[in-house]
């Protein structure tokens, strides 16, 4: 790095205060999109280009605010960068320039810690980052990798476990075709919770512990057998993680962790797997 | 003055009431102190005891407590039985605790319990570093090593005096470095002796039960077991280990692989989900269902691998057994929950031997090895939980054996949990030693 000009101090995100919303911090504003600890670093307007590169390079960054004092000058990018070298005439070697020769043109957008992050969306698209400020200073820059895998968090057990309800209703009704079937799988795993009242006629009636409730008798597994796969012992145990993890998510109990996620995405694939085998066959739900 | 006088819970057995009231009337004195103990003394029970305790007594405002992350729930947990909230210190609290207290300030005073890996983090530690601990406690300090050890240490040293570090060893009789100089070391491996001729050890018995696979499953073994030979590398041990536990984590571990498109795994797979019959299973459903009849519940089952405990559980449960779980993925109240939930209900837990680590199972009648842990500590830890002091009723372990030992793995951890046994019983050792470092 080039010895003259020093960096601007490097700042760790969690280090910084950020907004107290004690009461309103499981809404989804900007700064639940910040990664944790994620470290901000500034430079200087003098800088040259090339050591602006390496350092970006380095860090894995693809962009780096360009600060003076408190000021935010704007967004030093790979993107600034060629597209100005693809104007320059001279014979001037580019990467010895100060990076304040090489800003994005356009405006630099800020955001605070409690904005609504869907009102940055357009802004990500045209410019790929956006500026985190806290009260003081700088917080963060936030790309649209950032909010993609937040996202990504956020959603992805929901949709894990939304493929496997459905996939396990569309092997139920594959493995039940005949009039009837259905109705006494019903019957046989679920009369004893039912009792006194009227059994459920449509799969699409039934809760997701039913959907297993039926899987689990003995009495209907001989039924299920071919559009499953596997043995009733080995799915009870795979559709049990599911059920107590489907339960910490929709009443938003916890966070699920990544042992969970993958957990989740085993039974996903075993039922997709057992789907294909399906299509395979040329079978219709 | 009578806050000043040091309170002795009827729960605490001797030894660990020896510990506390030393500790806390030699506390001013700023001494470093070292306790060695072997498994199933209740060395966490007694710790936890002893910080409530200073804390009651005011002689501490702030405590941090370093552990393993396996750990940390546990911990708090031991903080609830003597009705004091421990504050988690994970990612989540750490960020609060940054919003709502001044950079200048200090956190409110308390207990907070911490991972080592989190609280070792540069950007944590930056932030721990600035408080005044009157006392940090260091659990499993000999599992400590590298670089690491010098962040622990650095840690440690900025606890304001009257300072104390406990290194908690489990079996290593050296002090390890990260205790640094200076240690009084409280050593209970010496009544390690009259634990063995006490009541509490003679009243646990051990049986070897046999099994017969069905021959589905006896092919599948031996096909698995050649496969495995033919992997370089620790991969295939994992396949034979989670083969040797149950079919749910065989499955599971080459349904994994055949997705990368392994066609041998592939068909070990089809050759899995075609096993109707696992006589495993039906061995322990026999046990448990046997214990019921005797009314000597509550039973535990041990097992490594997630996928066994729901395989393990599901099966149970539709046998009618009152089918209770723990897991490490559980929050620290559930585990609070289920394990007073086993002891006034009994029922049985069926439960992962991570999550079970630092609980007291000394009230379980009847104790079921469904699979058993590669290393002989890992076993040590799991007999730590009901070969306790505070045993008030028999207990039967059992250890199941395949009769046609049709992997020799399975053979060699069961040699493996035996001489973890004879080594504790005969020669007075701890199984730490015996192991490859």
């Amino acid at each position: 790095m080039g010895g003259i000009v020093k960096l601007i101090p490097i700042t760790a995100l969690s280090d910084k205060p950020r907004e107290a919303a004690r009461f309103s911090s499981f809404f989804h504003m900007v700064n639940r999109l910040l990664p944790d600890g994620q470290i901000v670093l500034a430079i200087p307007p003098e800088m040259p280009a090339g050591d602006a590169l390496k350092l970006m390079k380095e860090k894995g960054y693809s962009q780096l605010p360009v600060r003076a004092g408190q000021t935010v000058l704007g967004l030093f990018t790979y993107r600034a960068f060629a597209l100005e070298v693809a104007q320059m005439a001279g014979k001037e070697d580019p990467t010895k320039l100060p990076v304040e020769e090489f800003l994005e043109h356009e405006k630099v957008t800020y955001a605070r810690l409690q904005d609504e992050f869907r009102s940055l969306i357009e802004a990500l698209d045209a410019r790929d980052a956006v500026v985190v400020s806290g009260p003081d200073d700088l917080v963060a820059i936030l790309t649209p990798m950032d909010v993609l895998r937040y996202l990504y968090t956020v959603a992805n057990a929901f949709v894990l476990i939304e493929e496997i309800e459905l996939s396990l209703r569309t092997l139920i009704l594959a493995a039940v075709k005949e009039s009837g079937q259905l109705a006494a799988c019903i019957k046989n795993a679920l009369s004893d919770r039912y009792k006194e009242r009227s059994l459920p006629g449509r799969l699409e009636d039934l809760t997701f512990d039913e959907y297993v409730a039926l899987l689990r008798d003995g009495r209907n597994w001989d039924q299920f057998k071919a559009a499953f796969g596997g043995t009733r012992d080995l799915w009870r145990g795979r559709l049990e993680r599911v059920r107590e993890l489907r339960n910490d998510v929709f009443h938003f109990r916890r966070e699920l962790s990544v042992d969970d996620h993958q957990a989740l995405a085993a039974v996903r694939d075993r039922l997709l797997r057992s789907c294909r085998t399906l299509d395979a066959v040329g079978d219709t739900p | 003055m009578s806050e000043r006088q040091t309170r002795i819970d009827p729960r605490l057995a001797p030894h660990q009431a020896a510990f506390l009231r030393r500790v806390v009337s030699e506390f001013e004195r700023g001494k470093r102190l070292q306790l060695l103990s072997p498994v199933g003394f209740g060395k966490s029970f007694a710790i936890s005891a002893t910080v409530v305790e200073l804390l009651r007594q005011g002689l501490v405002q702030r405590v941090l407590l370093l552990t393993p992350a396996v750990l940390a729930a546990q911990w708090k947990l031991l903080a609830e039985q003597w009705d004091h909230a421990a504050v988690a210190l994970d990612a989540p609290t750490f960020r609060l605790l940054q919003q709502d207290v001044q950079p200048d300030e200090s956190w409110p005073p308390g207990w907070y319990v911490a991972s080592i890996y989190f609280a070792t983090r540069e950007d944590v530690r930056a932030v721990l570093e600035r408080q005044p601990w009157d006392l940090v406690v260091v659990d499993e300090a000999h599992r400590i090593t590298g670089q690491r050890e010098a962040l622990v240490v650095a840690l440690a040293s900025m606890a304001r005096s009257p300072a104390m570090f406990f290194a908690l060893a489990t079996g290593d009789r050296d002090v390890p470095s990260v205790a640094g100089r200076n240690v009084e070391v409280f050593d209970w491996t010496q009544i390690a002796e009259e634990r063995r001729s006490s009541r509490d050890e003679a009243r646990v018995e051990r049986h070897r039960v046999t099994y017969q696979r069905t021959e589905q499953e006896r092919e599948l073994l031996t096909r698995v077991e050649s496969h495995a030979q033919s992997i370089v590398g620790a991969a295939g041990i994992q396949l034979i280990q989670r083969a040797a536990s149950s079919l749910a984590a065989l499955d599971d571990a080459l349904f994994q692989v055949a997705a990368l498109g392994n066609e041998h795994a592939e068909e070990l797979l089809r050759l899995a989900e075609r096993v109707e019959r696992d006589g495993k299973l039906d061995a322990v459903a026999s046990l448990v269902a046997g214990a019921r009849e005797r009314q000597t519940l509550p039973v535990v089952v041990f097992t490594e691998y997630l996928q066994t405990l729901d395989y393990v559980s599901a099966a149970l449960e539709d046998r009618g057994e009152r089918c209770l779980r723990l897991h490490g993925g559980m929050q620290s109240d559930e585990h609070l929950a289920v394990l007073a939930d086993l002891r006034t209900r009994g029922g049985v837990l069926v439960a992962t031997s991570a999550a079970t680590q630092g609980a007291s199972l000394n009230f379980v009648r009847v104790v079921v090895h469904y699979d058993l842990p590669a290393r002989p500590s890992a076993f040590a830890q799991r007999e730590g939980r009901y070969v306790r002091f505070g045993r008030t009723e028999p207990c039967t372990v059992y250890l199941l054996e395949d009769e046609d030992r049709t992997l020799a793995m399975e053979e060699l951890m069961l040699r493996m949990a035996d001489k973890a046994h004879s080594i504790e019983a005969e020669l007075g050792l701890d199984v730490d030693e015996f192991e490859d470092p």
